[in-house]
């Protein structure tokens, strides 16, 4: 495979994941992720692998995050352009969420009808319920106690919210406006960005490089897991 | 301003608001029109949410949002500075080479080529190629293929 273009690839895919890191951050409600940076975003492959990770601001910990688990739960859902899922549950996304207030979302990015990326974002929710404001205390001894879990479900469905969902959490939160005035920011900046990388995707992926798919995974190949 | 300087031909005023949704934690510079600087909110708050979508490609329309701090900038237009013509040169250009080297270009070998010093160089005078300009802030080559000249206002100009 050609260094040169998989090189210029990889910049073209770094520099998606990097703006959309940088929307995340000015756009924030929360000074979670003004002032602690604690929020993050990046494109994975269908199967889970992350190949497209920002490197200038945030988390950059979970650069070799496997998403298997949740794909594997929603890839036979219908998934239509447009779709997001929401999830906070460390044990029903198998680590994908490291706790409850890592408010987690995962949605498919199409090109010509198929599949060929997942983005992921998350950010925290100051309050997601459970037995004291702000859902997180030493003392507490089951999962329980920290708030709301959610399995990965069905926020947006082409790009409608489901407004079932909105109300779980509007209901389970101390700051529900609060926690809504970051999540539709949340929500809508990854519909936004979701077809934002499908954009600037679409005409380097098949068009002018037939080898797009490819690429993406000598990218993962490269970077490890 | 048209007191500090005769030579003011124009006075633009620009209006500009910080403004964020409520809750955000940092706010955008909106570019405001003259209507919506004259205390039309609501036509300052859809300037906000089109300028926020132009910058993050999404915006809420329907959430409030709040002003953090109006600016007004105020710009004199001063008529361009009339160019400045540089004499003719009273030497030779040949008196402003510092010495000969021999240089390599593309593989070609390029004996006794003249080494200018731009300081002496002036209005007029013609370099003979291949040379090297030296500056002070910059080192300018000059190939075969290329022909310089100093024009009027003292700039070195060189054409293929």
């Amino acid at each position: 495979m050609d260094p040169v273009k998989t090189s210029i690839m990889n910049n073209r895919f770094t520099a998606i994941v990097e703006e959309a890191s940088a929307t995340l951050h000015r756009t924030a409600h929360t000074t979670f992720v003004k002032l602690v940076q604690d929020y993050q975003c990046a494109l994975a492959a269908p199967d889970g692998e992350i190949f497209a990770y920002p490197v200038l601001s945030s988390v950059n910990v979970f650069v070799g995050l496997p998403l298997q688990a949740v794909i594997e739960q929603i890839r036979d859902l219908d998934l239509q352009p447009g779709d997001c899922f929401i999830m906070n549950d460390p044990f029903a996304t198998d680590g994908v969420v490291t706790h409850l207030m890592d408010v987690t979302m995962i949605w498919p990015i199409f090109h010509e009808g198929s599949l060929i990326a997942y983005g992921w974002a998350f950010v925290p929710a100051s309050d997601i319920g459970g037995a004291v404001p702000g859902s997180i205390s030493p003392s507490f001894t089951e999962i329980f106690q920290e708030g709301l879990r959610l399995r990965p479900v069905r926020l947006y469905r082409a790009g409608v919210i489901n407004e079932d969902i909105r109300n779980i959490i509007f209901d389970n939160s101390r700051i529900p406006l609060e926690i809504w005035g970051r999540l539709p920011g949340h929500g809508r900046r990854v519909q936004k960005h979701g077809p934002a990388p499908q954009r600037a995707v679409r005409p380097l992926w098949r068009r002018r490089h037939p080898d797009g798919d490819a690429r993406r995974d000598r990218l993962r190949r490269d970077k490890g897991p | 301003m048209r007191k500090q300087s005769g030579d003011v031909t124009d006075i633009r005023v620009e209006y500009w608001a910080e403004m964020r949704y409520v809750g955000q934690s940092y706010q955008i510079d909106v570019p405001l029109s003259e209507v919506a600087a004259s205390g039309n909110i609501a036509r300052a708050e859809a300037e906000f949410h089109e300028e926020y979508h132009k910058l993050y490609a999404h915006s809420h329309p329907s959430q409030a949002c709040e002003f953090i701090e109006r600016r007004v900038r105020v710009h004199g237009v001063l008529s361009p500075p009339p160019p400045v013509t540089a004499p003719q040169a009273g030497h030779a250009a040949e008196e402003a080479i510092l010495e000969r080297r021999t240089l390599s270009i593309g593989g070609r070998v390029l004996r006794d080529s003249p080494i200018y010093s731009a300081a002496k160089l002036g209005h007029g005078h013609r370099i003979k190629r291949p040379a090297i300009i030296e500056q002070s802030t910059a080192t300018i080559l000059v190939p075969q293929e290329f022909e310089a000249t100093v024009v009027d206002n003292g700039i070195l100009l060189t054409r293929g």
